[in-house]
């Protein structure tokens, strides 16, 4: 939660806080692989597919459980 | 306020009372202001540029009151208009100080079945207005890690070095 919170008010946008995470980090693979993308074109599509996934459980989520305060 | 009536103000103008000395600083204030918020006392169309205004939420001038040419500043343009849905509404409702603003000229719509909104100002509650939900009206900050590490989880994303990546 505090990490997130730290994210949240470094980096704009969700795209741009998975790639600041992952240039930090260390670039991940997907299922638990060791196949971690290299060139800046893997990347960006791992990026994009990461947040696309995001929005639609952002979008179950909302519905689900977001009330008004 | 009377002596404005008898005398069509315009901005930029100071007010003279009925004996004809200046008022005090403090209602000079008030006096001058009114007249160039409201649309009262105006002869000409505010929304004259404005060709939508008019046919949709304008400023609630009415033309029609207004013999066209004469200055007759008596006449108080009708605040109340009705939409194009048919609905009569008050372009004014949002607006707490319209109707202080205005000395009243801002009148609020009659006979409407709704009432009003318990907990606001709300004229007419078939109206609303709802501005900025992400992060004012819903805490959407959790939300969004929450569907980022589902994401995360759902790729089985593993830094090599570190692993399982959550936020």
């Amino acid at each position: 939660m505090e990490y997130y919170d730290v994210l949240a008010n470094t980096v704009g946008g969700g795209k741009p806080k998975m790639r600041y995470h992952f240039d930090n980090n260390g670039w991940p693979a997907f299922f638990g692989g060791s196949q971690v993308p290299a060139s800046e074109e893997q990347k960006s599509a791992m990026v994009d597919a990461l947040q696309d996934q995001k929005t639609e459980f952002y979008k179950e989520i909302v519905e689900s459980t977001a009330t008004a305060r | 306020m009377q002596s404005l009536r008898a005398t069509p103000n315009i901005a930029g103008r100071r007010a003279i009372d009925a004996a004809g000395s200046r008022t005090s600083p403090s209602t000079r204030r008030a006096v001058t202001r009114s007249p160039v918020k409201s649309t009262a006392y105006l002869t000409v169309d505010p929304d004259q540029y404005d060709p939508d205004a008019n046919s949709g939420r304008g400023s609630g001038f009415v033309p029609g009151t207004q013999s066209s040419g004469a200055v007759s500043s008596g006449v108080r343009p009708s605040r109340v208009t009705r939409g194009a849905d048919g609905v009569v509404y008050d372009p004014d409702q949002y607006d707490a100080d319209a109707n202080q603003r205005s000395g009243q000229a801002a009148s609020r719509p009659s006979g409407g079945s709704a009432r009003q909104t318990e907990g606001s100002n709300t004229v007419d509650p078939r109206f609303a207005l709802l501005f900025d939900c992400d992060g004012v009206i819903v805490e959407t900050e959790e939300l969004h890690r929450k569907a980022y590490n589902a994401s995360f989880k759902h790729f089985g994303l593993t830094i090599p070095a570190s692993g399982k990546v959550e936020w």
